[in-house]
C-alpha cells in the first residue's frame, strides 16, 4: 500500500508526538512511582521527656553523623540501651545558626552541656568509683525541629556494644537508675584482663584478673597505697573483710599522700580467671552477713587458666 | 532507513520527499545490509559483555567491595539493613545480603540530611527481584551485580552500534573500553551498596549515547534526550562524576538537531557572521535546552549534597592535604587566618581525635571555605606539583586498601583484593615510575590529538565526533582529578582517583578509536565513505566539499540508522 505524501507526514508527525508523549510518561511514571529520597520513618520530633527510655537497634543508629534521636521512646522494664539523665538548652554562638550546624559542630557543642558526673549520679556510682561500658551522650534536635527553633539538647546514658558482636544483646529490662547501687550492675563494674601483653578493661560480668573498688582520694599522713586501698575496698564490699584468696594491687604501688591511687583487688593466683564483682552494697555485711556473701558467691564464678 | 549523506553536503530543506528517499535506498542498499549485520553483531557483542562481567563477578567465588559505611546510607532507604550489620567484619569482607529494617528519624541519611543517587533505583530493582534468585534477606547485593552486568551489556551492544568504525576495529575499540570497565579497579563495584554502581553503568551509556549523538551530521532530538538522560543519571548517581559533563556539553551543541517541523521554524537567511550565528542557534535550540537542563541539574545536585561533606572537605584539605606537604605550615595556617598551634592537629581526620572535639573548632568551622583554599593554592601553585604527584600515585592505585573484596569464610584474607581482569590496573601500575611522563601525555596528548581530528572537515561527522569525545573526556578526566586534589586532597586518596582511573582507562580506547580515525583518514574513499558502519573520509580536492550524486537533496542526517 502506497501512502499519499500528506499523509504520510500525519503519520511520521504522529508517531513523533507519540514518542515524545510516551517519553514524557515514563519520565513523569519514573519519578512519581518511586519513593522519594529520604531520611527514616517517623515526624522528626524528639521526645524530649527526662526519665525516657529508648532503644538504639544498631551501631548505626549512635554514629558520629547521628545527632539526633527521635524514634519512639521504650518502656524502661523492656529491653532499651538510652536512658534520659537530664534536659539542657544550647546557647551560645552555635545555637545562633540559622540551619543546623554539622553533626561534628554540633557534637562539640553539645558534649559539655552533659558531663559524665550525671550519669555517675544517675548509675548511683560514688564520685570516686570508675564504671564500665556505658557513656553519656547527647542528643540534638532534628533539623526540621532546629528550624522551628528548638534548641533543646537530651543527655542520654547510652550503653556501649562490644565490637564485633549484637547490638541488640547490650540491652537492659530494667532502669539504669542506681545500678551500681544494687549487685545487678555487675556488668557495668570495671574490671581488667590481661590480653597479650596489654591490660585491658573489661565489664565485671565478664573473666577478668582484677576489679576496680574505686579511687582512693589523696589523705594526709604518711600512709602507704596499700593500707588507703583497704578502706577503700572495705567500703565497697559493704563492710566485708577481703578473702584471703584475694590481693589489693594499688596503682601506683607508691605514691604521695597528696596522689590519688587506684584501688584493684586481684586474685592472689594471677592465673586466676574470676567472673562476678566483689562489690555489696553498703553495711550489707551487717544486715545479712551471710546472705549477701552467699549470693556472691553464687555469682562469682572462678576459673583457671590464661587470660583471655 | 539509512540516509548516507557526507558531511558538507548541502541539507535539503526538501528532505521528506518520498521519492528520492527511495532512490536512496536504491543506490545504497550495501548501508542498509551492513547496519543490520552490526546490530546482529552488537546483540552478539552485548551478550558477551554481560557474560564477562557475570564471570568475572561469579566465576571462582562472589567478588564485590565492601561498604566504607557509605552504602549505608542509601540502601537504609529501602528499609534494609546489613546482615549481621554490628557482629560482621565491615572493612574486611563483603557482605551481600540485607534485611528488613525499620530506620527512625534521621537515623538515614547523611547528619540528617538526605543522601540521594541514582543508585538507589538499581538497589530499588534489585530489591524486587531479590526472591526471585531465592536468596535469603530482603536484598541481596548479588542480584545487584546480574543487573548491572546486564546493563553493562546493553550499554556495550549500543557503544559497539554507535562507533563510527569499521566492523573490527569496533570490536576492537569496544573491547578495550569494556576492559576498563571489567577491571577489578571498576567492577567489583556492581557487587557493593556503593552509588559508583550507578555512575559506572551511567558512564557507559553516556559515551555510548555520545558516539550515538555525533555519527551524524545532524543530531536527532530522541538521541540527544537520551543522551541528556544517562548524563543526568550518571551525575546524579554521585557528586563526585559531575565532571562527566564537561564531555558531555560540547557533544550536546556539537550538531544542528533534526526536528521534525524544522522546515516550520524561521530562520535568518543569507551570509555573514551574525546571521550565521543566529542560525546556528537556532538549530541548536534544543540541544541548548537540554544542556541547560543538564548545568541546572548538576548544579542543583552539588548544592544538595549534606553540607558536613563540604565541612569534611576543608577539614582534610588544610590537615590531611596542605600541612602535612607544606614546608612552613604554622605559616600557612596564619595566611588562611587560623591559629598556628592548630598545626597540633596535622595529619587529623574529621572523625578522629584532632581539632574537631576542641572548643577551638568552630573557628575552623567558620574561618575556611573553598574560596579560602583555592585562593591560597592561587598564591602558592608550587605546591600543586606536589598535589599532582600524590594525586597519580593514588590514581595508579586506584581503589581503597582498606575495602576488602571476598565474602568472609571463602579462605580469603581479611582485606583480600581480586585481580581477575587487572589489565588496565597492573599497566598503570607498571608505569607508575614514569607517571610524570606516561599520565601527562595520555591526558594532554588526547585533548590535542581530540582538537585536531575534531577540527578536520575531510573527515566524515562520525569520526571528527571521536575527536570531540577524546579531547571532551579528557578535560574531564583532568577536571576530576584537580576535583579530588582539591576537595578530600590525600584522605581517602586511592577510593576518591577511582573515577580519574575510569576516565584515564576509557581513554585507551578512545584513544585508539581515533588514531583508528587518523588511519581513515588517510586511505582514499570507498564507496561507502561517510557511512557509520563503513566509514571513510569524504574526498576533498583543494577543499573542495563534495556531493553525492543524486541522493544529495533528501537526506538529512549521516548515520547507519543502527
Amino acid at each position: 500500500m502506497t501512502l499519499t505524501l500528506p499523509k504520510r507526514r500525519h503519520r511520521r508527525a504522529g508517531l513523533t508526538a507519540l514518542r515524545a508523549a510516551l517519553a514524557v510518561a515514563a519520565l513523569l511514571g519514573a519519578t512519581s512511582c518511586t519513593p522519594a529520597f529520604t531520611v527514616g520513618q517517623g515526624p522528626l520530633a524528639t521526645d524530649w521527656r527526662d526519665g525516657t527510655c529508648h532503644r538504639l537497634t544498631s551501631a548505626f543508629d549512635a554514629g558520629l553523623e547521628v545527632v539526633s534521636e527521635s524514634a519512639p521512646s521504650v518502656g524502661c522494664n523492656t529491653p532499651h540501651n538510652t536512658e534520659t539523665l537530664s534536659i539542657k538548652t544550647l546557647r551560645g554562638p552555635v545555637a545562633a545558626y540559622k540551619d543546623r550546624p554539622s553533626p561534628f559542630l554540633m557534637a562539640t557543642s553539645m558534649g559539655p552541656l552533659c558531663p559524665v558526673k550525671e550519669l555517675a549520679d544517675h548509675l548511683g556510682a560514688r564520685i570516686d568509683q570508675p564504671f564500665y561500658g556505658i557513656h553519656v551522650t547527647a542528643f540534638g534536635p532534628t533539623r526540621k525541629e532546629w528550624s522551628e527553633g528548638v534548641r533543646t539538647v537530651r543527655c542520654d546514658a547510652v550503653m556501649e556494644h562490644e565490637k564485633g558482636k549484637e547490638f541488640q544483646s547490650f540491652m537492659l529490662s530494667r532502669p539504669f537508675k542506681d545500678i551500681l547501687r544494687s549487685t545487678s550492675g555487675t556488668r557495668f563494674r570495671l574490671c581488667r584482663t590481661t590480653v597479650g601483653k596489654d591490660l585491658r578493661n573489661v565489664g565485671c560480668d565478664k573473666p577478668h584478673q582484677a576489679e576496680s573498688a574505686g579511687f582512693n582520694p589523696p589523705t594526709k599522713g604518711l600512709i602507704s597505697p596499700k593500707e588507703r586501698c583497704a578502706k577503700t575496698v572495705r567500703a565497697y564490699m559493704g563492710g566485708r573483710e577481703l578473702p584471703a584468696r584475694y590481693a589489693l594491687l594499688p596503682d601506683p604501688e607508691i605514691a604521695h599522700s597528696e596522689q590519688p591511687v587506684h584501688c584493684w583487688v586481684g586474685q592472689a593466683d594471677k592465673s586466676e580467671l574470676r567472673t562476678g564483682s566483689l562489690y555489696a552494697p553498703k553495711d550489707s555485711a551487717k544486715a545479712a552477713p551471710d546472705g549477701a556473701a552467699k549470693k556472691d558467691r553464687t555469682k562469682d564464678r572462678t576459673t583457671t587458666g590464661g587470660s583471655s | 532507513m539509512t540516509s548516507v549523506i557526507p558531511e558538507g553536503s548541502k541539507v535539503s530543506q526538501d528532505a521528506d520527499d518520498a521519492t528520492s528517499e527511495e532512490r536512496h535506498a536504491a543506490v545504497y542498499r550495501p548501508t542498509v545490509s551492513t547496519t543490520s549485520r552490526i546490530r546482529r553483531t552488537a546483540l552478539i557483542v552485548g551478550v558477551l559483555a554481560a557474560a564477562a562481567m557475570l564471570a568475572r563477578l561469579f566465576l571462582g567465588g562472589t567478588v564485590g567491595m565492601a561498604d566504607n559505611y557509605d552504602g549505608h546510607r542509601l540502601t537504609c532507604q529501602l528499609d534494609v539493613i546489613v546482615h549481621n550489620a554490628d557482629s560482621r567484619r565491615a572493612f574486611e569482607f563483603i557482605t551481600t545480603r540485607y534485611d528488613d529494617h525499620k530506620w527512625y528519624g534521621e537515623t538515614c541519611g547523611s547528619g540528617g540530611e538526605v543522601y540521594s543517587s541514582t543508585a538507589r533505583y538499581l538497589l530499588e530493582a534489585a530489591k524486587a527481584v531479590t526472591p526471585l534468585f531465592g536468596y535469603a534477606g530482603a536484598l541481596d547485593l548479588r542480584v545487584l551485580g546480574v543487573i548491572c552486568a546486564l546493563l553493562f551489556g546493553a550499554a556495550t551492544a549500543l557503544l559497539f552500534v554507535s562507533l563510527p568504525l569499521k566492523t573490527w576495529m569496533r570490536a576492537l575499540v569496544t573491547g578495550l573500553l569494556a576492559a576498563a570497565t571489567l577491571d577489578s579497579t571498576v567492577a567489583l563495584y556492581f557487587i557493593s551498596p556503593l552509588n559508583e554502581s550507578a555512575a559506572i553503568v551511567g558512564m557507559v551509556f553516556v559515551l555510548a549515547m555520545m558516539f550515538r549523538v555525533v555519527r551524524r551530521q545532524q543530531a536527532h532530538w530522541a538521541d540527544l534526550l537520551v543522551l541528556t538522560g544517562v548524563t543526568v543519571f550518571t551525575v546524579l548517581a554521585k557528586t563526585q562524576t559531575a565532571t562527566v559533563v564537561l564531555a558531555v556539553l560540547p557533544v550536546l551543541l556539537l550538531r544542528p538537531v533534526k526536528l521534525p517541523w524544522q522546515k516550520k521554524v524561521w530562520a535568518p537567511a543569507g551570509g555573514g557572521l551574525l546571521r550565521g550565528t543566529a542560525r546556528g542557534l537556532l538549530v541548536r535550540l534544543p540541544a541548548l535546552a537540554l544542556a541547560a537542563v543538564l548545568a541546572l541539574t548538576t548544579g542543583a545536585y552539588q548544592a544538595s549534597k549534606p553540607i558536613w561533606f563540604q565541612e569534611m572537605y576543608n577539614y582534610h584539605q588544610v590537615f590531611v592535604e596542605l600541612l602535612p606537604n607544606s614546608p612552613t605550615p604554622k605559616e600557612d595556617l596564619v595566611e588562611l587566618g587560623l591559629p598556628p598551634r592548630f598545626v597540633e592537629h596535622t595529619g587529623t581526620r574529621l572523625n578522629g581525635t584532632g581539632l574537631t572535639w576542641s572548643e577551638d573548632y568552630r573557628l575552623f568551622y567558620d574561618q575556611v571555605n573553598t574560596p579560602l583554599l583555592m585562593s591560597f593554592y592561587a598564591r602558592h601553585p608550587e605546591r600543586l606539583i606536589g598535589m599532582a604527584d600524590r594525586g597519580m600515585v593514588g590514581m595508579v592505585n586506584g581503589r581503597a586498601s582498606y575495602l576488602g573484596n571476598y565474602a568472609e569464610n571463602t579462605g580469603n584474607a581479611p582485606y583480600a583484593k581480586d585481580c581477575r581482569v587487572c589489565l588496565i590496573s597492573g599497566a598503570f601500575h607498571l608505569v607508575k615510575p614514569v607517571r610524570w611522563v606516561v599520565f601527562p601525555l595520555l591526558w594532554f596528548g588526547s585533548i590535542g590529538l581530540g582538537l585536531w581530528i575534531a577540527t578536520r572537515r575531510r573527515l566524515s561527522p562520525g569520526l571528527r565526533g571521536t575527536g570531540v569525545i577524546l579531547a571532551g573526556m579528557s578535560v574531564a578526566t583532568l577536571a576530576q582529578f584537580w576535583a579530588v586534589m582539591f576537595s578530600d586532597g590525600s584522605n581517602d586518596l586511592d577510593k576518591h582517583m577511582f573515577f580519574t582511573w575510569y576516565g584515564t582507562a576509557l581513554l585507551l580506547g578512545l584513544l585508539l578509536a581515533a588514531l583508528v580515525a587518523l588511519e581513515q583518514a588517510s586511505r582514499p574513499v570507498s564507496g561507502l565513505a561517510g557511512v557509520p558502519g563503513q566509514p571513510g573520509t569524504v574526498p576533498a580536492k583543494s577543499g573542495a566539499r563534495p556531493q553525492l550524486p543524486s541522493p544529495a537533496k533528501e537526506g538529512t542526517g549521516t548515520g547507519s540508522g543502527a
